[in-house]
């Protein structure tokens, strides 16, 4: 049971975003590395958004054929949510059993991030702590075992960043989350092992940000 | 999304109306022959139409998540129209509406290829704006070349206008009609995610690509030939989702009926009133739908960000 990535290239262009990447992932993994470092493609890829250029990524040992397959084992958390049309909390967090076509362990998730009182509200009028807990209760209603989260607490106040990592410790083994950050306190929090990406490789020593 | 609940008495209200639109107008004192092959038709047809605008505008605003895009300011009906008018100057054998397809799904080609794929969706409205600015001048350029009597079956056409006289005509309009409702209400909960952002919906599971060019060709075929029968009737596409979406604000599925539902009465009563507003001339139905519809549209927008 693991991510595997296996000699990943990503290119845009002639520019590499990405360079021989292989990596597995079974544990709670926390993503390090400077702006540009190439942290969100990895993610986006270990996701199924983009296409490598060359490499594979399989998950549990298989790669995904459909979209669906990739949902039910993966789930991105992009930095933020851009929501257009009203929509209730209750809706947007039913929508996420799409891939499994069934939100059988609904009321119970609702329970454990304390989302009864959000669940008429319209999703646009959330606070970022606000939309961060509910796009991680759709995510454990999609069913997905592996949440990879962008950034998760870039624009939380420290408060809110609080609740946060306390709702992630929370569900325990439930799930495997993959985080990409700065904070390098979260890594610690979660008890996390650490992966640190540089100029869009893998990268084994200290000086990270130079 | 839940048990389809509707406001039911403003639904009554509507569909009620709609059964009153063949009376308006002349009365039609000479026969009962002109009723039914000219005045039915032509109803049936301003209802058919007018469900196809307000839906195919409800469709693209959740694709491109954008309250202003429809196929009229993405620019896809003055490419139809460019279609049908250089299919009536340089090819009269072959009917108008092939080439108001082929100029529809041209465009839809570019957004699916430029926007689509790249996160543009902030531009897309002025790209649309340019685009169909440049495509009608286009369409002038083409009265000036042709010899004279397509210019004449041109600027007869591009007045636009309801009036048909075929009920194959009638049937193939409902058809289509018929056609993209199923697949938008087989499609709701697809549509729902899409309209949360593309990369969104895919990680939920949805097959984004292949949903988007589904609708992008089937709302190119239907503005197709919408635009090379009935010419360009602007703002029904606008304006109905923008009431549709008052009337049900969180429910996607109401919101799909209720874009027919409004499209048809807004259209239907846009083509009575011109029909009698300048009695005996006529004023063409997508000059009473512009009327009505943009003072729709910019309340809605002032409205909106409170």
């Amino acid at each position: 049971m693991a991510i595997e990535v296996n000699k990943v290239y990503f290119r845009i262009g002639s520019k590499d975003i990405l360079k021989d990447i292989t990596l597995a992932i079974s544990d709670p993994t926390i993503i390090l590395g400077s702006n540009g470092a190439g942290k969100t493609s990895l993610l986006r890829l270990i996701a199924g958004l983009i296409s490598p250029s060359s490499g594979e990524i399989k998950i549990d040992n298989k790669i995904p054929a459909s979209r669906k397959d990739w949902a039910a084992s993966i789930v991105y958390q992009p930095q933020s949510l851009e929501i257009v049309f009203p929509i209730k909390v209750y809706d947007l967090l039913k929508l996420s059993g799409f891939c499994k076509g069934s939100t059988e362990n609904f009321d119970e998730i609702v329970q454990l991030l304390c989302l009864e009182e959000l669940l008429c509200q319209d999703a646009r009028t959330l606070s970022g702590g606000e939309l961060r807990r509910v796009m991680l209760a759709g995510a454990l209603i999609q069913g997905a075992r592996y949440v990879l989260f962008d950034e998760p607490t870039a624009f939380l106040d420290p408060f809110q960043e609080e609740i946060f990592v306390k709702s992630l410790l929370h569900l325990g083994d439930r799930v495997v989350p993959v985080i990409t950050t700065h904070n390098l306190s979260l890594a610690n929090r979660l008890g996390a092992k650490t992966l640190k990406l540089k100029k869009g490789g893998l990268y084994d020593g200290d000086a990270l940000y130079e | 999304m839940g048990m389809l609940y509707m406001n039911k008495r403003i639904l009554l209200i509507c569909l009620a109306s709609l059964f009153l639109l063949p009376w308006i107008g002349p009365t039609l004192s000479m026969s009962d022959k002109i009723f039914y092959e000219i005045r039915i038709p032509r109803v049936l047809i301003g209802i058919a139409v007018g469900a196809l605008l307000g839906l195919t505008g409800y469709l693209y605003q959740l694709i491109f998540r954008n309250p202003l895009a429809t196929p009229y300011t993405l620019g896809v009906a003055s490419a139809a129209s460019l279609g049908a008018v250089v299919s009536i100057g340089f090819f009269p054998m072959i009917i108008p509406s092939v080439g108001g397809i082929i100029g529809a799904l041209f465009v839809c080609l570019i957004f699916v290829t430029i926007f689509k794929s790249q996160y543009l969706a902030d531009r897309v409205i002025l790209f649309g704006v340019v685009l169909g600015l440049f495509l009608s001048s286009l369409t002038v350029v083409i009265q000036y070349i042709v010899s004279g009597s397509e210019v004449f079956r041109i600027v007869h056409w591009l007045l636009g206008s309801l009036q048909v006289t075929s009920y194959s005509l009638v049937f193939l309009i409902f058809l289509v009609l018929f056609v993209l409702l199923c697949l938008a209400l087989r499609f709701s909960t697809e549509l729902s995610l899409i309209a949360m952002g593309d990369e969104y919906a895919k990680s939920k599971g949805v097959e984004s690509e292949s949903i988007n060019w589904l609708f992008f060709i089937a709302v190119s075929i239907a503005i197709g030939l919408c635009v090379s029968f009935f010419g360009p009737i602007g703002f029904v596409g606008l304006a109905v989702p923008f009431m549709a979406r008052g009337i049900s604000p969180f429910n996607f599925n109401n919101q799909i009926i209720w874009s027919v539902v409004l499209g048809a009465v807004f259209l239907g009563w846009s083509d009575a009133l011109g029909r009698v507003i300048t009695y005996p001339l006529e004023v063409p139905a997508g000059v009473v739908t512009a009327i009505f519809g943009a003072p729709i549209v910019a309340y809605s927008l002032l409205m909106q960000k409170s």
